[in-house]
């Protein structure tokens, strides 16, 4: 669309052998844009480059290389290429911790605990030689603020155990204990062998851990336990399925 | 070649005139509905590139989600601007190299209102959340064959005058021209038959989908693209084009190798093997045909910058053409094996794609608008610095899109490959480069604001009524006839 009256070769749109008159009339309605654009030539002959044809040999070689990658050609079975996974990080990942039922957790840490009560107790919680079972005692599903204070201070003098009678001579085999382990212990105790008993929380373990210190150490006597702490521990009940963070033990909230 | 003399014949001027008369109304139709949806897909781009690293702006509105406002972006850009203005090239060129007026105008102009209402529901119901889901195929199902219909209709009269031109040469833009029309519903019709209609596997109708997007930019819009570089270049200057022999290479390499890309961006995945390397392949050989018909187009005007600088359509398309060459060489790079293993899941495709459709297609196809409107409205552009402006913007932007995208894509790659890093890391050095293409979004709205505006000025018969070209540098001084506008032309007398 632009003339450059520099050129003398491009000669204006009306040459001197036209007509003015007669090119005037053709383009009476004609927009003038038309009446001043060049025509079409014939195209130039030129011949294909050396170097076009060389540049363009390199990129085909370069191409060449990268359809090799593609394995072989309209192999249909061929479908992922083995190197095209990602490596093996170099740093050890960190796997973050998985919440697990307050149930699992419990049970889990609860059985380490309970090595300490096996001796006597054995793993089956059956007893025998003289030591009662926790099998199916109501001592152990009954309620857990005595539970807790027989684990964490012993017990002295004669008690009746699922019918029969022992002389007690436990020791305070949980007075290290703190509210994580002697809650573990307990919810263990009281849903193993066939017991189906309600969940110890370390909320509760905690406020019978505050009872007992009350009471000042000495072992436990039946009598007492009827008369003081026959009573569950204070405390949130929790349901067995809640998602617990195995490292603080608080519950995860989970999305609807 | 039909047109071969050099000299300006008045029965030439009349036909010219009676052919541009005879296609006004469909033409300036498809080109300020296309400028408008441009203006449109560059408001959604905005939109969809601010939301990958400001995710939670206009969270609100559903409409505008991160996956429905990119799929709508997208869909706009090529369907609504893209194909429009190659609507618009195609007739007019093709009505102008086959030397035959169109007598279909009113058929062409209702079907392209009815392209319009499709893509305008195509979109919304993309935002409607009922888009097929199926990246650059997003429209939903029913529009397809719908779109591909209007299509026929549109161009078949093209494909009528070629047929019953006066028989001679066949001039080269018209080889692009005539390939790209009968391509495209070759591609359209069995892309939609692939992922829509015949039961196969998914990933394989992914792939299909992919092959489509490839497709449709080298064995469509880069044809039409070419051809009006080929028709403007030698026109502007008043040159032939520089050889003859180049143009055929050219041509037959793009021919060749267009059909075999697309399948690249399925590196990795488990579709045969050779299929996605056979793609890379072709994006690498895509280089050859990229130097041929940039050496053909830049010879041709070399020499004549004079006319570059001051001539809008040729500085379009010459930039174009540059831009097409850089496309070359881009693609070549990123489609060699570890560049394509380090740059597949990052911005810098998308980098690549907008450098094919806005840098090459659009500027191309922006060339040929400045060329053609004044012709057949009749009236001279108003504004220079409108032009001026919308050039400089349009080039800035899609280069700092380009190379933002591109840098971007590279970090983002190597984040992802450096698996000691956690993901938030690559994300975040990403995100710098995210803002960097919003802002060039930004700067491409603003240049298509005046473009827009400026068009819509013409359509509606407000140009310059001058004999005087707009052009890009002031020539008012030296022209024989005294300051611009002094002397108007004969037909604001006759008007």
């Amino acid at each position: 669309m632009a003339t450059s009256p520099s050129n003398r070769d491009l000669q204006p749109d009306l040459g001197e052998t036209i007509n003015v008159s007669e090119a005037h009339a053709a383009m009476k309605d004609a927009p003038t844009a038309v009446g001043r654009e060049k025509s079409l030539r014939e195209n130039g002959m030129e011949a294909v480059s050396l170097w076009l044809i060389l540049v363009s040999a390199v990129v085909v070689l370069v191409a060449g290389s990268v359809m090799g990658q593609g394995g072989s050609f309209f192999g249909y079975g061929e479908l992922v290429k083995d190197d095209y996974m990602r490596g093996k990080s170099p740093v050890k990942e960190e796997v973050p911790l998985q919440p697990i039922p307050a149930l699992t957790l419990l049970q889990k840490e609860g059985q380490k605990q309970y090595a300490a009560c096996a001796s006597c107790h054995q793993t089956s919680g059956a007893g025998g030689g003289g030591f009662p079972p926790l099998a199916g005692s109501e001592w152990v599903t009954g309620n857990t603020e005595q539970l807790a204070m027989i684990i964490h201070n012993g017990v002295g003098g004669p008690i009746e155990v699922a019918g029969n009678s022992y002389s007690g001579n436990m020791g305070a085999i949980g007075a290290n204990f703190g509210p994580k382990e002697l809650a573990a212990v307990m919810t263990f105790i009281r849903t193993s062998w066939g017991n189906n008993a309600s969940l110890v929380t370390p909320q509760m373990a905690e406020e019978a851990l505050k009872i007992s210190k009350a009471r000042g150490g000495s072992p436990t006597t039946a009598e007492e336990l009827k008369k003081n702490h026959d009573k569950m521990l204070p405390g949130d009940t929790l349901d067995p399925d809640t998602l617990l963070d195995p490292e603080t033990w608080e519950p995860i909230p989970v999305a609807e | 070649m039909a047109e071969t003399t050099s000299t300006t014949e008045p029965n030439d001027v009349a036909l010219r005139a009676s052919i541009d008369r005879s296609l006004r109304h469909p033409v300036m139709f498809f080109f300020t509905s296309g400028a408008v949806w441009l203006a449109l897909a560059i408001v959604l781009g905005l939109i969809a590139s601010a939301k990958k690293h400001f995710p939670e702006l206009l969270d609100c509105l559903s409409f505008v989600d991160a996956g429905r406002v990119d799929a709508a972006h997208l869909s706009a850009l090529i369907y609504g601007w893209g194909v429009q203005a190659a609507f618009g090239m195609i007739i007019w060129l093709m009505a102008r190299l086959s030397r035959k007026e169109c007598s279909n105008a009113g058929t062409i102009l209702a079907v392209g209102h009815l392209w319009n209402l499709f893509v305008m529901i195509g979109v919304l119901s993309i935002m409607a959340g009922k888009g097929s889901g199926i990246a650059y195929m997003e429209f939903p199902i029913f529009i397809w064959p719908l779109l591909i219909f209007c299509y026929l209709a549109i161009t078949i009269w093209s494909l009528v005058q070629f047929q019953v031109r006066d028989a001679g040469h066949v001039y080269v833009s018209q080889w692009y021209l005539l390939a790209g029309l009968l391509w495209f519903p070759w591609l359209a019709v069995s892309a939609f038959l692939f992922v829509f209609v015949f039961e196969g596997h998914p990933l394989m109708a992914t792939a299909i989908a992919s092959w489509f997007k490839g497709s449709l930019f080298f064995l469509f819009f880069l044809p039409t693209a070419l051809a009006s570089a080929y028709y403007l270049a030698p026109k502007v200057t008043g040159r032939p084009v520089y050889s003859y022999n180049l143009a055929l290479f050219g041509f037959w390499a793009l021919a060749c190798l267009g059909p075999w890309a697309g399948m690249q961006k399925l590196v990795g995945a488990p579709i045969p093997q050779f299929l996605p390397y056979m793609g890379a392949a072709a994006m690498v050989l895509i280089l050859i045909p990229a130097i041929s018909v940039g050496l053909n187009i830049l010879k041709t005007v070399y020499g004549r910058q004079e006319i570059v600088a001051e001539s809008p359509s040729l500085r379009f398309t010459s930039s174009g053409i540059v831009l097409f060459v850089a496309y070359g060489f881009l693609s070549f790079f990123l489609h060699t094996v570890p560049a394509m293993k380090m740059t597949q899941f990052s911005y810098s495709g998308y980098g690549l794609d907008i450098l094919g459709l806005y840098g090459v297609f659009s500027l191309c196809a922006f060339g040929a608008i400045y060329f053609i409107v004044p012709r057949i409205t009749g009236r001279e552009w108003l504004s220079r610095r409108f032009i001026s402006w919308h050039f400089f913007f349009s080039l800035y932007g899609v280069a700092s899109i380009v190379i933002c995208a591109v840098v971007g894509g590279i970090t983002q790659g190597q984040g992802i490959e450096d698996v000691s890093q956690p993901f938030a890391t690559m994300a975040s050095r990403a995100s710098q480069y995210g803002w960097g293409v919003t802002i060039a979004w930004a700067f491409l709205l603003f240049a298509n604001l005046f473009f827009c505006l400026h068009l819509l000025l013409m359509w509606a018969r407000l140009g310059r009524r001058s004999s005087h070209p707009t052009l890009l540098k002031g020539h008012h001084a030296e022209s024989p006839h005294g300051p611009e506008g002094e002397i108007d032309n004969i037909g604001s007398a006759s008007a």
